[in-house]
């Protein structure tokens, strides 16, 4: 917020609690004087109120006219005091307002007891009794009223005191802590920044141009810090730029080759620049603040004092001066500008001395290189020749001796032709050199050509020649000529020339296309094969391209590539293309050929026909593909393994077996494809046939939810010289023959009728049972029973129906034992249980009673109720009694069913009692029998429950 | 022994003394309050939770008048009643067992002087020789007498006819009666329901009557606090009939089963303030010796009806309001 607005709320706000303070204080005070008012008038009515009673009393009593005159008087007094109706004095004050309206009823009262008069008979003086009354009372509530109206002023006085005197101590309160708010506002907006603002100002004053005043409040003074701010950042900068510029001047002129420097007009050095430093060898600062004298040696500063002085004069000096600066000759081009000031008058001049040594000795150089030159060419590695415009040898260098086997003296002043060219050649020499000598052209004039030279000795040399024209004079020529001893270069051409033969004659024979083409895809080269091929004869090779030399089909198959070679890279790749009624396969090499700088110049293509090798490989493939087939669709699972025992091939019946891709499988290692389980099943058979055995075994396999029994074979895989380098493996899913193999196994060892089991699975039984009640020391019991009257069933029903009977018969027979005895039919009606965990007779005889019972129930056959009974015969073999053999536990049930059929059929009867006996008494730990009998009894019951 | 007599006695001291607490706080004040629309202080302090405010327990039972209000506080059926100043006066002659806590309102409007348009009374003075109506014992009675006395008709030659407020009407409707004087809300009652056979005469007798509230004196001396927490809450009632007018008329409306139209005509003419004033005293005495002097009372007026006032209760609430004396 701005300071002057706050500092304008601050003063409204303290005027408006002023006014409001004053007004407050003036409400108090009127209310106070209204009340005050009030209460005197309430007062005086009071007085008037109880002069009316008195008055009334006095009429009452005497009828004075002058008391009825007075009460009037008085009445009317009191209405006036009474403010008007409506007024504020009647509307905040009941008591006025019930006292105006008792006594506006007043005087019509008082009328009746006017009237009345002072009659004395006894009704008026009833009525005047009872007017006076009213009167009374009536007078009496004003009074009351006025009291009220008085209490009712005093409270509103009272509260106008206190009204005042709450504002009379809350004015100058609030207007204190007003006037503490604004100093302590004044003091933390005003004075503080103003404060940090001198300090900073003081800061920048003293240099320090990173002072701020740092104020981030919205208000003048924070305006004005943030201005300041602003201001020393720019002043900052500016100051920053301004040492940067100079630095800058400074540096550019410290780095110029030239003296820079600036004399005043009292001739002292107020500027040198760092050149002075590398030419004078001191440092520039020191020359600064001396005059010439000082600096420079009395000789140069008496040259150059008229410079100087004419360039204070305002004229601008140039020239040039030598000196000797530590023993090194200097030229230097020194300028003096003077610096003419507004004013016209010359505050001083630049100095600009540019060192010009190097010039000079450049100058001096060149005439002495023009001598060297010649000491050049005499030493030079090729033959020099100078020829006069007469054609006469003018130069003649040591090389050219060496080269021609003459010395300079020999050749000089003679003519070229006579000395150098070869007879035949010399006619036309001179003629073209006539025609040199006027124009200064001609056909060798700056050329390399070769040609053929003569040595001294008589033998020509080949050289290489090239000739300059010299201007002699206006419109004659002379010549230099350079001649280069090339009989090196051609024999080593010559050889050159001979191995390219060699190489075509490679390439002609070579198997393949072979061609050189340029970046434009020119044929620069092709072998002979090439031609032929694209029947091109040998002459018309510079007008083919690549494209039209291999024709347009074939080309669009090279496009992109020849694009990629002319890109640097190298490529290679294979194509077919139709030829008659076959295709012709071929292979392709394109090979960028590259210059010095790596760039693509043109590339080699070389282009082998694979159509042979091709056709093989298809038809080896095919037959690949017909032997897969096979081997898919044997149904068997068909797989190589080699001596690493990885799965090197699988047909598809694995992937039907094990759930698994075949082609994805391979050079996995077989454990981890089949599982831990199944491979050490297969392990010890893999590491024989691996070791060349050929092995075959049966196994399970379970994957993918089926259990597969399967019949394997491993056929070791021998290379030429007989190592083993794998095994096929031949697997045959035999699952099907297993199950029908188990099925004629269960057939042969059930009943078919009843399922139960059939004499040949009681043969095996039975012995087991005997083994294992000696093994765990229990008795065993054989039951032997029939169906009563069966014969007479089968007559009645027929053999339908006897079947049917034999089925229920074995199943209430299964009913009424464990299950863990065994219920087998012998044949017909034959039936016997086997009992074992047995500990005595009672148990056996338990059951066997239970079965006779089981068949107290009719059968219900075909909607038919056939009663069927059972006899039963019981052995037992008691647990300790030694050894005994099947048949003599089947013939001794037999004999306890003969017993049974004697008593008359449907009944059970055992072994008779003396055998039984027998046995018991090998039996000593069955003499706790009643107990034991007890238990058994217990433990058939609980089974029969179940 | 002694010992244990010395924690024995105060002990049921104390038990009983909690006892009777418990007996006194349970007990709610019993308060008869007349059906009147004077009585709506009363209304609006129950309907607006005055009383509960003050943790006062009241029992209100509503009476047709102020006389039989006052009955049920003599016979001992309430404890406070709301009366008007001519039942107090009648009653003072007879008994002394009651006391007045406080004016509540006044008002020179309440009863009204009916007569029957048959009986061609248009003006007091032509009521000679009629049949007037009129509730003995209670302003009724007072009004009749002093219209008529003022108005120069003797009293005795107009036969008065003793009823009750709710039997006027009935009466004035069947001729038992030529006219009748009652109060509010009788009178409008009669007015509405018999229209154009009724009309009303000016109030000629200039009666300024009072609602009071008149305790028995068996509860003066006990039960002090409580009646100061009644006066606080009709107080605080009188409060809101001046600050919320339109509150304290639907009170009344609802109350008293009248409309907006009834409580608007009568709202000006009734002066709601709690006081002790002399002017009741004045009163009491001027109808007091009417009364002799009339012969509708026998015996002895009380000697002074100071006597008759109990300000302590008044004085604790509103001091500025007991101003007789001064």
């Amino acid at each position: 917020m701005k300071l002057r607005l706050q500092l304008l709320a601050c003063l409204a706000v303290s005027v408006t609690l002023s006014v409001a303070a004053l007004f407050a204080v003036l409400g108090a005070a009127r209310q106070d004087l209204r009340a005050a008012a009030a209460q005197a008038s309430a007062q005086a009515a009071a007085q008037h109120v109880l002069g009316l009673m008195a008055l009334t009393q006095e009429y009452a009593r005497h009828a004075e006219e002058r008391a009825a005159q007075q009460w009037h008087d008085r009445h009317r007094a009191v209405l006036a005091l009474l403010p008007p109706p409506g007024s504020n004095g009647a509307a905040d004050n009941e008591g006025v307002g019930r006292l105006q309206a008792v006594a506006r009823d007043l005087p019509a009262l008082f009328s009746r007891l006017q009237d009345i008069g002072g009659r004395s008979d006894t009704f008026s003086v009833r009525r005047r009794e009872l007017l006076l009354d009213q009167l009374l009372a009536s007078s009496q509530a004003m009074n009351d009223h006025a009291a009220q109206w008085y209490e009712h002023a005093a409270t509103s006085r009272a509260q106008a005191e206190q009204r005042f005197m709450r504002v009379a101590v809350a004015a100058p309160l609030l207007l204190l802590a007003l006037l503490t708010a604004l100093i302590l506002l004044v003091y933390r907006r005003v004075l503080l920044p103003l404060k940090l603002l001198h300090e900073a100002t003081a800061a920048v004053a003293g240099g320090d141009m990173q002072a701020r005043v740092g104020l981030s409040r919205k208000d003048e003074i924070g305006e004005l810090a943030r201005r300041f701010d602003d201001m020393t950042a720019q002043l900052a900068l500016r100051s920053d730029q301004l040492q940067r510029s100079e630095r800058q001047l400074r540096a550019v002129t410290d780095n110029i080759p030239a003296l820079i420097a600036y004399i005043d007009r009292d001739v002292i050095l107020r500027y040198a620049n760092a050149h002075y430093g590398s030419v004078y060898g001191i440092d520039p600062q020191a020359l600064c603040g001396r005059g010439p004298e000082a600096n420079l040696s009395p000789e140069v500063a008496r040259q150059i004092r008229p410079r100087i002085e004419a360039a204070l004069a305002g004229q601008r000096q140039s020239f040039e001066r030598h000196a000797t600066e530590r023993g090194l000759d200097r030229y230097f081009q020194t300028e003096y500008v003077p610096d003419i000031q507004a004013d016209g008058s010359v505050a001083g001049f630049y100095v600009m001395a540019a060192d010009i040594t190097a010039r000079k000795q450049a100058e001096l150089a060149q005439a002495r290189s023009e001598e060297r030159l010649r000491a050049i060419l005499t030493h030079a590695p090729d033959a020099f020749v100078g020829l006069d415009s007469q054609g006469r040898i003018c130069e003649w260098n040591r090389q050219a001796e060496a080269v021609f086997g003459w010395t300079r003296d020999e050749v000089l002043c003679r003519p070229l032709g006579e000395v150098l060219i070869p007879a035949a050649q010399r006619a036309a020499h001179e003629a073209g050199f006539a025609r040199f000598v006027s124009s200064g052209r001609g056909a060798l004039v700056n050329q390399r050509v070769e040609r053929q030279a003569l040595h001294k000795d008589g033998h020509q040399i080949p050289i290489e020649l090239s000739v300059a024209a010299v201007q002699e004079s206006a419109g004659v020529w002379a010549a230099n000529a350079f001649l280069r001893d090339i009989s090196d270069r051609r024999r080593a051409e010559e050889a050159l020339h001979a191995g390219e033969l060699r190489l075509r004659l490679i390439t002609d024979n070579l198997p393949a296309l072979v061609g050189y083409f340029d970046r434009d895809e020119r044929c620069l080269y092709a072998n002979e094969a090439g031609m032929k091929l694209q029947g091109i004869q040998a002459g018309e090779l510079a007008g083919h391209t690549f494209r039209s030399a291999i024709g347009d089909e074939a080309y669009a198959l090279h496009a992109e590539h020849v694009q990629a070679v002319l890109g640097g890279e190298r490529r290679y790749f294979e194509g077919r293309l139709p030829r008659g009624k076959s295709d012709v396969y071929f292979q392709v090499y394109l090979v960028p050929a590259l210059a010095a700088g790596g760039l693509v110049e043109g590339f080699y293509a070389m282009t082998f026909d694979v159509t042979a090798v091709r056709r093989a490989q298809v038809a080896q493939q095919r037959s690949e593909e017909q032997l897969r087939q096979i081997a898919d669709n044997v149904p068997a699972q068909i797989a190589y393994v080699d001596n690493e025992y990885q799965l090197q091939f699988a047909n598809a019946t694995y992937r039907n077996w094990w759930g698994l891709e075949p082609q994805a499988q391979l050079g996995q290692p077989v454990s981890d494809l089949i599982g831990a389980k199944n491979y050490e099943v297969r392990r010890p058979y893999l590491v024989r046939a691996l070791q060349g055995e050929r092995v075959e075994f049966e196994s399970e396999a379970p994957a993918l939810g089926v259990v597969r029994n399967m019949h394997t074979c491993y056929i070791p895989d021998r290379d030429a010289e007989g190592h083993v380098r794998g095994l096929f493996a031949l697997s045959h899913d035999i699952t099907a023959m297993k199950q029908a193999q188990q099925q004629l196994q269960a057939l042969a060892r059930n009943d078919s009728l009843t399922g139960l089991a059939n004499r040949l699975q009681f043969n095996e039984k039975l012995p087991e049972a005997l083994v294992r009640g000696e093994r765990n020391c229990t008795g065993v019991a054989l039951l032997f029973l029939d169906v009563d009257h069966f014969k007479r069933i089968n007559d009645t029903l027929g053999h339908a129906g006897g079947d049917a009977v034999l089925k229920e018969f074995g199943r209430r027979l299964c009913a009424a034992v464990r299950a863990s005895d065994t219920v087998a039919r012998l044949g017909g009606d034959e039936f016997v249980i086997v009992l074992e965990g047995l500990h005595n007779t009672g148990e056996v005889e338990i059951v066997g009673r239970k079965i006779v019972a089981a068949f107290a129930e009719p059968m219900l056959l075909n909607g038919q109720l056939v009663q069927v009974s059972a006899s039963v015969g019981g052995g037992y073999h008691a647990a300790g009694a030694g050894r005994i053999a099947a048949e003599e536990l089947l013939a001794r049930a037999d004999a306890a069913l003969y017993a049974a059929k004697e008593k008359g059929r449907n009944t059970f009867c055992m072994t008779p009692a003396h055998a039984q006996a027998a046995q018991e008494q090998q039996a000593p730990q069955e003499q706790q029998a009643p107990r034991a009998v007890h238990e058994g009894q217990e433990a058939h019951e609980s089974v029969a429950a179940s | 022994m002694l010992i244990k007599s010395f924690f024995r006695a105060p002990l049921l001291a104390l038990a009983l003394w909690s006892l009777a607490s418990l007996a006194t706080a349970a007990e709610p004040l019993r308060i008869a309050v007349s059906k009147s629309m004077l009585s709506l202080p009363m209304f609006v302090a129950e309907a607006q939770g005055y009383f509960a405010a003050e943790r006062l327990q009241v029992s209100i039972s509503e009476c047709s008048g102020g006389h039989r209000c006052l009955r049920q506080v003599l016979d001992g059926a309430a404890d406070v009643a709301t009366a008007g100043d001519l039942p107090i006066m009648f009653n003072s002659f007879e008994r002394d067992d009651f006391a007045v806590l406080a004016t509540f309102v006044t008002s020179t409007d309440d009863v009204k002087l009916l007569v029957r348009t048959r009986a061609g009374a248009t003006r007091p003075e032509q009521l000679a020789g009629k049949r007037i109506g009129v509730v003995a014992g209670t302003s009724s009675q007072y009004f009749v007498d002093i219209s008529l006395l003022a108005a120069g008709v003797d009293p005795k030659s107009v036969t008065m006819v003793w009823l009750q407020p709710e039997q006027i009407t009935p009466a004035l409707r069947d001729g038992t009666v030529d006219a009748a004087a009652i109060w509010e809300p009788h009178a409008h009652d009669a007015l509405s329901k018999l229209k154009g056979d009724l009309k009303m005469l000016p109030n000629a007798g200039h009666y300024l009557g009072s609602f009071n509230l008149v305790a028995a004196r068996r509860v003066l001396a006990g039960r002090d606090a409580d009646l100061v927490r009644l006066l606080r809450a009709v107080e605080r009632a009188q409060r809101l009939i001046h600050e919320e007018p339109a509150i304290a008329k639907a009170v009344m409306n609802q109350r008293m089963h009248t409309d907006a139209a009834f409580a608007d005509a009568h709202w000006p003419k009734l002066n709601f303030r709690l006081s002790l004033d002399q002017s009741l005293i004045t009163t009491l005495e001027g109808e007091a010796r009417w009364a002799l002097r009339e012969g509708h009372v026998k015996g002895k007026r009380p000697a002074s009806y100071l006597s008759l006032l109990h300000p302590g209760p008044l004085r604790a609430v509103k001091p500025a309001a007991v101003a007789f004396g001064r």
